[in-house]
Protein backbone atom coordinates (compact mmCIF):
# COMPACT_ATOMS: atom_id res chain seq x y z
CA UNK A 1 0.00 0.00 0.00
CA UNK A 2 1.48 3.11 -0.94
CA UNK A 3 1.11 6.44 0.76
CA UNK A 4 1.12 9.97 -0.78
CA UNK A 5 1.16 13.30 1.08
CA UNK A 6 -1.18 16.10 -1.23
CA UNK A 7 1.56 18.43 -2.03
CA UNK A 8 0.58 22.07 -2.71
CA UNK A 9 -1.49 23.68 -5.15
CA UNK A 10 -0.20 24.40 -8.08
CA UNK A 11 -2.08 27.78 -9.01
CA UNK A 12 -5.12 29.00 -7.30
CA UNK A 13 -3.24 28.87 -3.86
CA UNK A 14 -5.66 28.17 -1.56
CA UNK A 15 -4.58 26.04 1.39
CA UNK A 16 -7.64 23.90 1.55
CA UNK A 17 -5.91 20.63 0.72
CA UNK A 18 -2.94 21.31 2.59
CA UNK A 19 -3.97 19.78 5.80
CA UNK A 20 -5.62 16.67 4.51
CA UNK A 21 -3.49 13.48 3.76
CA UNK A 22 -5.36 10.96 0.98
CA UNK A 23 -4.38 7.59 1.50
CA UNK A 24 -4.09 5.75 -2.00
CA UNK A 25 -5.55 2.60 -3.26
CA UNK A 26 -3.02 -0.01 -4.29
CA UNK A 27 -2.18 0.48 -7.64
CA UNK A 28 0.89 -0.13 -9.60
CA UNK A 29 1.46 2.98 -11.33
CA UNK A 30 4.54 5.07 -10.98
CA UNK A 31 3.63 8.82 -10.00
CA UNK A 32 4.54 10.20 -13.64
CA UNK A 33 1.84 8.05 -15.04
CA UNK A 34 -1.23 10.14 -16.68
CA UNK A 35 -3.76 7.32 -14.91
CA UNK A 36 -1.86 7.97 -11.57
CA UNK A 37 -2.65 11.93 -11.99
CA UNK A 38 -5.87 11.52 -13.10
CA UNK A 39 -7.18 8.79 -10.58
CA UNK A 40 -5.43 11.16 -7.36
CA UNK A 41 -7.55 14.05 -9.30
CA UNK A 42 -10.80 12.25 -8.67
CA UNK A 43 -10.06 11.56 -4.81
CA UNK A 44 -9.73 15.36 -4.56
CA UNK A 45 -13.06 15.98 -7.03
CA UNK A 46 -14.66 13.71 -4.94
CA UNK A 47 -13.98 15.73 -1.78
CA UNK A 48 -15.66 18.55 -3.13
CA UNK A 49 -18.49 17.18 -4.85
CA UNK A 50 -18.46 15.62 -1.07
CA UNK A 51 -18.71 18.72 0.38
CA UNK A 52 -21.63 20.06 -1.56
CA UNK A 53 -24.66 19.20 -0.31
CA UNK A 54 -24.29 20.21 2.80
CA UNK A 55 -23.50 23.54 1.36
CA UNK A 56 -26.57 23.35 -0.74
CA UNK A 57 -28.76 22.46 2.34
CA UNK A 58 -26.94 25.23 4.44
CA UNK A 59 -27.39 27.89 1.79
CA UNK A 60 -30.84 26.87 1.92
CA UNK A 61 -31.54 27.07 5.39
CA UNK A 62 -30.35 30.73 5.65
CA UNK A 63 -33.17 32.01 3.66
CA UNK A 64 -31.27 35.81 2.89
CA UNK A 65 -28.03 36.53 1.19
CA UNK A 66 -26.93 38.02 4.35
CA UNK A 67 -27.14 35.59 6.37
CA UNK A 68 -25.99 32.97 3.67
CA UNK A 69 -22.87 34.76 3.32
CA UNK A 70 -20.39 32.68 4.74
CA UNK A 71 -22.28 29.41 3.04
CA UNK A 72 -21.73 31.31 -0.66
CA UNK A 73 -17.96 31.80 -0.02
CA UNK A 74 -18.02 28.04 0.21
CA UNK A 75 -19.89 27.49 -2.44
CA UNK A 76 -17.56 29.30 -4.79
CA UNK A 77 -14.57 27.48 -3.75
CA UNK A 78 -16.32 24.02 -4.15
CA UNK A 79 -17.86 25.65 -7.55
CA UNK A 80 -14.35 27.26 -8.51
CA UNK A 81 -12.56 23.90 -8.05
CA UNK A 82 -14.96 22.00 -9.93
CA UNK A 83 -14.67 24.03 -12.71
CA UNK A 84 -11.02 23.97 -12.77
CA UNK A 85 -11.47 19.88 -13.31
CA UNK A 86 -12.08 20.88 -16.54
CA UNK A 87 -7.60 20.31 -17.30
CA UNK A 88 -8.58 16.99 -16.18
CA UNK A 89 -11.62 16.21 -18.40
CA UNK A 90 -9.19 17.98 -21.33
CA UNK A 91 -6.74 15.43 -21.13
CA UNK A 92 -8.90 12.71 -21.33
CA UNK A 93 -10.57 13.88 -23.96
CA UNK A 94 -7.52 14.84 -25.88
CA UNK A 95 -4.87 12.59 -24.80
CA UNK A 96 -6.41 9.30 -23.19
CA UNK A 97 -10.03 9.14 -25.07
CA UNK A 98 -8.17 9.49 -28.80
CA UNK A 99 -5.80 6.91 -27.65
CA UNK A 100 -8.28 4.22 -26.38
CA UNK A 101 -9.98 5.00 -29.64
CA UNK A 102 -6.73 3.95 -31.89
CA UNK A 103 -7.06 0.20 -30.11
CA UNK A 104 -10.33 0.25 -30.75
CA UNK A 105 -12.17 1.28 -27.41
CA UNK A 106 -14.72 4.17 -28.81
CA UNK A 107 -18.09 3.26 -27.84
CA UNK A 108 -17.25 4.20 -23.99
CA UNK A 109 -15.02 6.90 -24.87
CA UNK A 110 -18.37 8.65 -26.24
CA UNK A 111 -20.14 8.01 -22.87
CA UNK A 112 -17.26 9.16 -20.82
CA UNK A 113 -17.34 12.88 -23.34
CA UNK A 114 -21.28 12.48 -23.03
CA UNK A 115 -21.09 12.96 -19.26
CA UNK A 116 -18.68 15.18 -19.16
CA UNK A 117 -20.59 17.36 -21.23
CA UNK A 118 -23.84 17.39 -19.16
CA UNK A 119 -21.42 17.48 -15.79
CA UNK A 120 -19.69 20.58 -17.63
CA UNK A 121 -22.69 22.57 -18.26
CA UNK A 122 -23.86 21.81 -14.48
CA UNK A 123 -20.99 23.07 -12.80
CA UNK A 124 -20.76 26.20 -15.03
CA UNK A 125 -24.06 26.77 -14.03
CA UNK A 126 -23.12 26.08 -10.22
CA UNK A 127 -20.26 28.75 -10.95
CA UNK A 128 -22.17 31.36 -12.33
CA UNK A 129 -25.06 31.09 -9.56
CA UNK A 130 -21.91 31.30 -7.39
CA UNK A 131 -20.64 34.45 -8.54
CA UNK A 132 -23.02 36.13 -10.00
CA UNK A 133 -25.54 35.62 -6.72
CA UNK A 134 -26.17 39.41 -6.52
CA UNK A 135 -28.32 39.52 -9.57
CA UNK A 136 -30.68 36.76 -8.66
CA UNK A 137 -33.25 36.62 -6.13
CA UNK A 138 -32.77 34.99 -3.26
CA UNK A 139 -35.50 31.73 -3.78
CA UNK A 140 -33.76 31.19 -7.46
CA UNK A 141 -30.19 31.07 -6.20
CA UNK A 142 -31.02 28.16 -3.61
CA UNK A 143 -33.50 26.44 -6.69
CA UNK A 144 -30.11 26.70 -9.05
CA UNK A 145 -27.93 25.31 -6.69
CA UNK A 146 -30.05 22.42 -5.19
CA UNK A 147 -30.85 21.35 -8.98
CA UNK A 148 -27.51 21.22 -9.88
CA UNK A 149 -25.79 20.45 -6.79
CA UNK A 150 -27.96 17.42 -6.60
CA UNK A 151 -27.41 16.64 -10.46
CA UNK A 152 -23.61 16.80 -9.87
CA UNK A 153 -23.72 14.65 -6.55
CA UNK A 154 -25.63 11.82 -8.03
CA UNK A 155 -23.42 11.48 -11.35
CA UNK A 156 -20.34 12.64 -10.78
CA UNK A 157 -19.15 9.92 -8.66
CA UNK A 158 -20.58 7.62 -10.72
CA UNK A 159 -18.55 8.56 -13.45
CA UNK A 160 -15.75 8.50 -11.72
CA UNK A 161 -16.30 5.04 -10.59
CA UNK A 162 -16.68 3.90 -13.94
CA UNK A 163 -13.45 5.73 -14.93
CA UNK A 164 -11.21 4.22 -12.43
CA UNK A 165 -12.78 0.77 -11.78
CA UNK A 166 -13.65 0.07 -15.94
CA UNK A 167 -11.96 2.61 -18.51
CA UNK A 168 -8.66 3.04 -16.94
CA UNK A 169 -7.63 -0.73 -16.38
CA UNK A 170 -8.65 -1.69 -19.93
CA UNK A 171 -6.31 1.34 -20.84
CA UNK A 172 -3.71 0.01 -18.69
CA UNK A 173 -4.43 -2.95 -20.74
CA UNK A 174 -4.32 -1.92 -24.22
CA UNK A 175 -1.80 1.12 -24.28
CA UNK A 176 1.78 0.09 -24.46
CA UNK A 177 4.22 1.84 -22.53
CA UNK A 178 5.99 3.91 -24.96
CA UNK A 179 2.62 5.14 -25.87
CA UNK A 180 2.21 5.88 -22.05
CA UNK A 181 4.99 8.55 -22.03
CA UNK A 182 3.85 10.57 -25.13
CA UNK A 183 0.73 10.52 -24.20
CA UNK A 184 2.49 12.45 -20.73
CA UNK A 185 3.68 14.74 -23.01
CA UNK A 186 0.55 16.26 -24.26
CA UNK A 187 -0.92 16.04 -20.91
CA UNK A 188 1.73 18.18 -19.53
CA UNK A 189 1.18 20.43 -22.57
CA UNK A 190 -2.42 20.81 -21.97
CA UNK A 191 -1.56 21.72 -17.87
CA UNK A 192 -3.10 20.64 -14.97
CA UNK A 193 -5.50 21.37 -12.36
CA UNK A 194 -4.87 23.92 -9.75
CA UNK A 195 -5.21 20.88 -7.03
CA UNK A 196 -3.44 18.28 -8.97
CA UNK A 197 -1.00 17.20 -6.49
CA UNK A 198 2.59 17.32 -7.29
CA UNK A 199 4.42 13.88 -6.73
CA UNK B 1 -28.38 -20.64 -30.72
CA UNK B 2 -28.36 -17.27 -32.00
CA UNK B 3 -28.27 -14.15 -30.60
CA UNK B 4 -25.81 -11.98 -28.19
CA UNK B 5 -24.98 -12.48 -24.24
CA UNK B 6 -25.03 -9.47 -23.63
CA UNK B 7 -27.71 -8.25 -25.27
CA UNK B 8 -29.53 -10.77 -22.47
CA UNK B 9 -27.96 -9.15 -20.18
CA UNK B 10 -29.12 -5.78 -21.09
CA UNK B 11 -32.71 -7.35 -21.07
CA UNK B 12 -32.48 -8.64 -17.67
CA UNK B 13 -30.59 -5.53 -16.51
CA UNK B 14 -34.28 -4.01 -17.54
CA UNK B 15 -36.36 -6.36 -15.48
CA UNK B 16 -34.12 -5.80 -12.24
CA UNK B 17 -34.14 -1.98 -12.83
CA UNK B 18 -38.18 -2.36 -13.12
CA UNK B 19 -37.96 -4.37 -10.07
CA UNK B 20 -35.84 -1.20 -8.38
CA UNK B 21 -38.68 0.70 -8.79
CA UNK B 22 -41.44 -1.71 -7.65
CA UNK B 23 -38.98 -2.13 -4.50
CA UNK B 24 -38.26 1.44 -3.86
CA UNK B 25 -42.28 2.29 -4.42
CA UNK B 26 -43.20 -0.41 -1.70
CA UNK B 27 -40.41 0.63 1.05
CA UNK B 28 -41.50 3.91 0.69
CA UNK B 29 -45.36 3.35 1.03
CA UNK B 30 -44.36 0.97 4.58
CA UNK B 31 -46.08 -2.09 2.26
CA UNK B 32 -44.27 -5.44 3.94
CA UNK B 33 -46.17 -7.78 1.75
CA UNK B 34 -44.98 -5.96 -1.05
CA UNK B 35 -41.62 -5.48 0.13
CA UNK B 36 -40.99 -9.08 0.49
CA UNK B 37 -42.26 -10.31 -2.58
CA UNK B 38 -39.90 -7.90 -4.25
CA UNK B 39 -36.90 -8.34 -2.63
CA UNK B 40 -37.09 -12.16 -2.85
CA UNK B 41 -37.79 -11.59 -6.87
CA UNK B 42 -34.50 -9.31 -6.96
CA UNK B 43 -32.49 -11.59 -4.75
CA UNK B 44 -33.40 -14.79 -7.19
CA UNK B 45 -32.84 -12.32 -10.37
CA UNK B 46 -29.50 -11.48 -8.83
CA UNK B 47 -28.54 -14.69 -8.11
CA UNK B 48 -29.81 -15.82 -11.86
CA UNK B 49 -28.03 -12.73 -13.65
CA UNK B 50 -25.48 -11.45 -11.48
CA UNK B 51 -24.02 -14.63 -9.46
CA UNK B 52 -24.61 -17.33 -12.09
CA UNK B 53 -24.24 -15.74 -15.29
CA UNK B 54 -21.98 -13.21 -14.96
CA UNK B 55 -19.61 -14.24 -12.55
CA UNK B 56 -19.60 -17.81 -13.38
CA UNK B 57 -19.67 -17.57 -17.17
CA UNK B 58 -19.01 -13.93 -18.42
CA UNK B 59 -16.18 -12.46 -15.61
CA UNK B 60 -13.85 -15.39 -16.44
CA UNK B 61 -14.15 -15.02 -20.25
CA UNK B 62 -13.02 -11.27 -19.57
CA UNK B 63 -10.08 -12.08 -17.47
CA UNK B 64 -8.87 -13.78 -20.48
CA UNK B 65 -7.89 -10.30 -21.74
CA UNK B 66 -7.66 -8.26 -18.27
CA UNK B 67 -7.33 -9.55 -15.13
CA UNK B 68 -9.49 -9.66 -12.13
CA UNK B 69 -7.23 -7.87 -9.54
CA UNK B 70 -7.40 -4.34 -9.99
CA UNK B 71 -9.41 -4.56 -13.49
CA UNK B 72 -12.67 -3.97 -13.94
CA UNK B 73 -14.49 -7.74 -12.95
CA UNK B 74 -12.60 -7.37 -9.63
CA UNK B 75 -14.53 -4.17 -9.79
CA UNK B 76 -17.91 -6.01 -10.15
CA UNK B 77 -17.22 -8.92 -8.00
CA UNK B 78 -16.80 -6.41 -5.08
CA UNK B 79 -20.04 -4.86 -5.96
CA UNK B 80 -22.29 -8.09 -5.86
CA UNK B 81 -20.28 -9.12 -2.87
CA UNK B 82 -21.78 -5.70 -1.56
CA UNK B 83 -25.14 -6.40 -2.64
CA UNK B 84 -25.76 -9.71 -1.43
CA UNK B 85 -24.61 -8.69 2.51
CA UNK B 86 -27.02 -5.48 1.26
CA UNK B 87 -29.89 -7.86 0.72
CA UNK B 88 -29.45 -10.29 3.80
CA UNK B 89 -29.57 -7.03 5.79
CA UNK B 90 -32.30 -5.52 4.22
CA UNK B 91 -34.20 -9.23 5.01
CA UNK B 92 -33.14 -8.97 8.61
CA UNK B 93 -34.57 -5.16 8.67
CA UNK B 94 -37.84 -7.29 7.19
CA UNK B 95 -38.53 -10.07 9.29
CA UNK B 96 -38.02 -7.30 12.05
CA UNK B 97 -40.52 -4.80 10.87
CA UNK B 98 -37.73 -2.05 11.24
CA UNK B 99 -39.06 0.62 8.30
CA UNK B 100 -36.23 2.66 8.83
CA UNK B 101 -33.43 0.51 8.78
CA UNK B 102 -35.62 -0.82 5.48
CA UNK B 103 -35.89 2.55 4.12
CA UNK B 104 -31.92 2.97 4.61
CA UNK B 105 -30.66 -0.46 3.43
CA UNK B 106 -33.14 0.02 0.64
CA UNK B 107 -31.94 3.08 -0.41
CA UNK B 108 -28.43 2.12 -0.61
CA UNK B 109 -29.50 -1.29 -2.81
CA UNK B 110 -31.67 0.85 -5.53
CA UNK B 111 -28.61 3.25 -5.84
CA UNK B 112 -26.16 0.71 -5.93
CA UNK B 113 -27.49 -1.84 -8.50
CA UNK B 114 -28.71 1.35 -10.31
CA UNK B 115 -25.25 2.68 -11.35
CA UNK B 116 -23.78 -0.96 -11.51
CA UNK B 117 -26.03 -1.42 -13.89
CA UNK B 118 -24.95 1.48 -15.33
CA UNK B 119 -21.54 1.09 -15.35
CA UNK B 120 -22.04 -2.43 -17.27
CA UNK B 121 -24.17 -1.93 -20.08
CA UNK B 122 -22.27 1.17 -21.04
CA UNK B 123 -18.73 0.68 -20.33
CA UNK B 124 -18.11 -3.30 -19.43
CA UNK B 125 -20.22 -4.72 -21.69
CA UNK B 126 -19.13 -2.82 -24.96
CA UNK B 127 -15.43 -3.58 -24.03
CA UNK B 128 -16.13 -7.08 -23.45
CA UNK B 129 -18.34 -7.40 -26.74
CA UNK B 130 -15.46 -5.61 -28.26
CA UNK B 131 -12.55 -8.13 -27.26
CA UNK B 132 -14.20 -11.33 -27.20
CA UNK B 133 -14.55 -13.33 -30.22
CA UNK B 134 -17.74 -15.18 -31.89
CA UNK B 135 -16.32 -18.45 -30.10
CA UNK B 136 -16.26 -17.14 -27.03
CA UNK B 137 -19.92 -15.19 -27.80
CA UNK B 138 -21.22 -18.60 -28.42
CA UNK B 139 -20.05 -20.35 -25.59
CA UNK B 140 -21.28 -17.94 -23.37
CA UNK B 141 -24.89 -17.68 -24.93
CA UNK B 142 -24.93 -21.76 -24.84
CA UNK B 143 -24.08 -21.78 -20.88
CA UNK B 144 -26.67 -19.01 -19.99
CA UNK B 145 -29.42 -21.11 -22.10
CA UNK B 146 -28.43 -24.02 -19.63
CA UNK B 147 -28.58 -22.01 -16.60
CA UNK B 148 -31.68 -20.82 -17.75
CA UNK B 149 -33.55 -24.48 -18.60
CA UNK B 150 -31.72 -25.55 -15.67
CA UNK B 151 -34.21 -22.87 -13.06
CA UNK B 152 -36.76 -23.70 -15.25
CA UNK B 153 -36.67 -19.62 -17.32
CA UNK B 154 -38.09 -19.18 -20.57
Amino acid sequence: MTRNKLGEHIGCGCSCHHMDEIYNKTIDLKPWHIIHTLMEEHKLILEFVGKLGSTAKSLEKAGNFVRAASGIKGLQHIAKHLVEADKHHEREEKVLFPALQKHGIVEPTIVMMGEHEELRARKNALYNAASSHKNMAYSDFVKSIKINSAFIANNLPNHIDKEDNILYPMALRVIGENEWKSMKKKCDKIGYCCFTPKF
Amino acid sequence: MSGNPFEILRKEHEIVLEILDSLEGAVEGEDLKAVEKKIDTLEKEFDRHSIKKEEKVLFPEIEKFVPRDGGPTGAMFSEHKDLVGSIKKFKIAMKAKDFDELKDVGKYIVNVLRQHIDKENNILFIMADMHLDEKQKANILKRFNEIDAKLGVH
